[in-house]
């Protein structure tokens, strides 16, 4: 079989992090084929360039041999491509015809909108397609899975040679995705190309012809999807062990200081039990989705469980709000700074001070500047926070500085355990260091670090304990010493897995 | 030349940041002070100063909740509602002096309150509450004293228009203490650190352990007394309670707020420079009365301003940003 896309080479960089290096990617005709790796392996920057949302900065792509230019989505397009992201790029307000045909609506001779004609191409394509869907009704009264079909018809109405899926099952349910496998062999059987990204490697196996890996933005390899085991496919995007850059000193575990009793959050997050001791670093590693945030958000108060219990110091602990865990010694380092943790239009002493800032104040809240300056300069140089004046905005520092900055927030208040949910994101290599070995220093001073974190390289480096979450549920607890990267995969993909 | 050009913009940046309002008011006055002889003496001036001084004192409420939250648009319908209050409670009814003062102040405390109340437990934006807010809050007053104009005689009540303290007005005397007690509040206290934590960002505020909704809810609460309180200036002043007076204070309130840079998205401003928005508004309308322009110019120019002042904070925004 010929190839339809070949892409040689293929590198990709972001402010000077290269994110993509040599990447390597055939797609033959009539195919399925899929793409795996761990989170920011490169996949989606990969198939966001096949797309034309990126331009690659070196490398070729070649159509049907051609060597092709895609600088823009409209370039794509043009060759046939198509992309249907995870988050469905649907109108909800609007019918399931004017989603189909948005933009391009058929037009009468006066130029209005020919909604007979519209309904009746849009319901053909459907046919097509082997669907049933009244394409009249508004899209926000359709099921997830119809909204999928809608988001399928709508690619592949014109010429769609290559239809590039993002985790098409992620809002399924099993009959659902049943449907939609027996929709996509279809499309491959009528000449369609189609590439599946997905973290379930049971899909993989069933849906696949052909299997490519990445890992840390290079290609590991393309293997036939029938000679390959789950554990070999785990070792392939696994790879190398990593190298040291990790503080991680002999650690003094103390009593527990909070414990998770059958916890559930939401529908999806529930039975959940954990525990973290003084002077311990514990670490929960899942795949991107499977619900860290809200764990973290009902351990710190800032959405309430359901139900379970959660036990701080020994006792039973009702966290209504943030106020509470606050008050009881917890602090809490969000997954997005800038949307959660940030205070935009304040200075860096402002946003260090404005947990402890009772501690500078009299009881009548009047505040002491001098106590308040004394425990800014102590933290800031505790944790070599840069910045050039104390009443410059925070928002003006790096992201390295800013992460320092919020930690000292909440250090300066003298908490017992910090939740820290992806500490490291967006931040550079020093700053990241910095960061761990300030995590192994307060656990020498008896305060327990919850860290949530979808790096396994860092979770190996900083942990004494790790939980692995899959799908909503704690489906597995490793110590430092029994931990590797293959055995977390494992917990990780284990409720993704056939048999 | 680059560094030069440099130089010069951060000058320019600096200038608009720090000095304008200050640099404006003079201007205006040296403007006035040479067209006018009127101008520039002491009973002029503190005429000046008490005819801004309703909208004054309702703006110090109104700059803390746009910092924290949202726009206070009940403030107008309140003054006028807590000066009915008042007055038709000591002249209709008989009650003595500080039971009216008290149950127009505790009003206003009330609907300040519910306001919060509304924009907190609903999560709706404080604009749309405090609108329909105002509606009622002046159907209220209309309802309540029949649409009548109540002619104040008790001279309690007056004295909070027309009284002096050491030859100073009771109203600016009030107003000033206002802006007083808020910067010091907004500067030296933890709750004014958390009034522009929360505006700058609730979600972050409350992770911090803030209760955001508290703060919002206490602040609309202060307004609505603010509001009150500026509605006894403001019949001490005319000596008489009207249902549909203080219409257009809330569009006097927000250009001064504005004009002193409190930004609409929250989390930035300063009391003080509100008092200087303010004088800038005195002094153009004092000024132009005392010229003889037309009142339907000084409408417009009120426009003007209001207009001048958002778009002077959008450039000194970008200003900052670069």
């Amino acid at each position: 079989m010929a190839n339809i896309l070949s892409a040689k080479k293929i590198c990709k960089s972001f402010n000077g992090v290269q994110v993509l290096k040599d990447v390597e990617f055939d797609l033959r005709e009539n195919e399925i084929h899929g793409l795996v790796g761990e989170n920011g392996a490169g996949k989606s920057t990969l198939m966001k360039i096949i797309a034309g949302d990126y331009k690659l900065d070196s490398g070729e792509l070649r159509i049907d041999g051609q060597i092709a230019k895609l600088r823009n989505p409209t370039d794509s397009l043009n060759y046939g491509i198509r992309i249907i992201y995870q988050e469905f790029n649907l109108v909800k307000t609007l019918s399931v015809a004017e989603n189909i045909f948005i933009g391009e609506y058929p037009r009468t001779s006066v130029g209005l909108i020919d909604r007979k004609k519209m309904e009746s191409e849009a319901r053909k394509v459907l046919d097509q397609l082997g669907q049933e869907i009244d394409v009249t009704k508004c899209v926000r009264d359709i099921s997830v899975a119809q909204q999928q079909i809608v988001e399928i018809a709508k690619a592949v109405r014109k010429n769609c040679r290559i239809l590039i899926m993002d985790e098409p099952t992620a809002a399924l349910n099993d009959q659902e995705t049943v449907k939609l496998f027996e929709l996509i062999r279809r499309m491959r059987d009528n000449g369609t190309s189609i590439i599946i990204i997905s973290h379930r490697l049971s899909e993989q196996f069933e849906l696949t012809d052909r299997i490519t890996v990445l890992r840390g933005g290079e290609t590991v390899g393309t293997v036939n999807t029938n000679e390959v085991s789950n554990d070999e496919l785990i070792r392939m995007m696994v790879g190398r062990k990593l190298d040291e850059m990790y503080a991680h000193a002999d650690r003094q575990l103390g009593d527990v200081l909070l414990e998770a009793k059958n916890l559930c959050v939401n529908d999806q997050v529930r039975d959940i039990n954990l525990t973290v001791r003084k002077g311990e670093v514990v670490s929960v590693y899942g795949l991107m989705g499977a619900g860290q945030t809200a764990l973290a958000d009902a351990l710190f108060g800032s959405v309430r469980a359901k139900s379970g219990q959660i036990f701080f110091k020994g006792k039973p602990l009702r966290l209504k709000s943030p106020v509470d865990s606050v008050k009881n010694g917890m602090g809490y380092i969000t997954e997005d700074r800038k949307a959660d943790g940030l205070l935009g239009n304040l200075s860096v002493l402002e946003n260090v001070s404005i947990v402890s800032i009772g501690r500078y104040a009299n009881p009548a809240g009047i505040l002491s500047r001098k106590k308040e300056q004394t425990s800014f300069d102590h933290w800031v140089q505790r944790l070599n926070v840069k910045f050039g004046s104390k009443s410059q905005k925070i928002v003006s520092l790096s992201g390295g500085n800013q992460q320092k900055a919020l930690i000292a927030r909440w250090l300066s208040n003298d908490v017992d355990l910090l939740i820290m949910n992806l500490p490291t994101r967006g931040i550079d290599v020093g700053a990241k260091a910095e960061i761990y070995s300030l995590i192994d220093l307060l656990c020498k001073e008896g305060k327990g670090v919850l860290v949530f974190s979808l790096e396994m390289p860092e979770i190996l480096g900083i942990s004494d304990r790790i939980y692995v979450m899959c799908n909503g549920e704690i489906t597995g607890e490793v110590t430092a010493a029994e931990a590797n990267q293959e055995l977390l995969l494992k917990y990780a993909v284990s409720k993704y897995l056939h048999e | 030349m680059k560094n030069t050009n440099s130089n010069v913009k951060a000058k320019i940046r600096n200038l608009i940041n720090e000095g304008s309002l200050v640099l404006v008011i003079v201007v205006l006055c040296v403007f006035f002070s040479i067209k006018t002889p009127y101008f520039l003496n002491f009973k002029n001036l503190m005429n000046m100063l008490v005819s801004v001084s309703v909208i004054g004192i309702a703006a110090v409420g109104f700059t803390c909740t746009l910092i924290a939250s949202g726009a206070d648009l009940t403030t107008g319908a309140m003054m006028a509602l807590s000066s009915c209050l008042s007055a038709s409670l000591v002249t209709n009814t008989g009650l003595p002096w500080y039971a009216g003062v008290l149950a127009a102040l505790g009003a206003g405390l009330v609907v300040g309150f519910l306001n919060g109340l509304l924009i907190t437990k609903f999560k709706i934006a404080p604009i749309v509450i405090t609108l329909g807010m105002m509606s009622i809050v002046r159907g209220i007053a209309y309802i309540y004293t029949g649409g009548i104009t109540i002619f104040i005689t008790d001279p309690h009540l007056k004295w909070f228009g027309t009284g002096k303290l050491l030859g100073i007005s009771i109203p600016v005397v009030i107003m000033l203490l206002c802006y007083g007690i808020f910067y010091f509040i907004s500067r030296k206290t933890v709750f004014g650190r958390k009034i522009f934590a929360c505006g700058s960002n609730a979600t972050a505020s409350r992770l911090a352990g803030i209760k955001v909704d508290t703060v919002v809810t206490v602040l609309f609460a202060i307004s609505g007394f603010l509001s009150a309180l500026a509605g006894l200036v403001m019949s001490g002043i005319a000596s008489a309670a009207l249902p549909s007076s203080a219409d257009s204070y809330n569009m006097d309130v927000m250009t001064a707020v504005l004009l002193g840079g409190t930004a609409l998205t929250g989390g930035e401003g300063n009391i003080l420079k509100t008092l200087l928005g303010l004088l800038i508004i005195g002094i153009i309308n004092n000024g132009m009365a005392l010229l003889n322009v037309q009142s339907y110019w000084q409408m417009l120019a009120k426009g003007a301003l209001l207009i001048v002042a958002v778009v002077y904070d959008a450039i000194r925004r970008k200003l900052q940003a670069n």
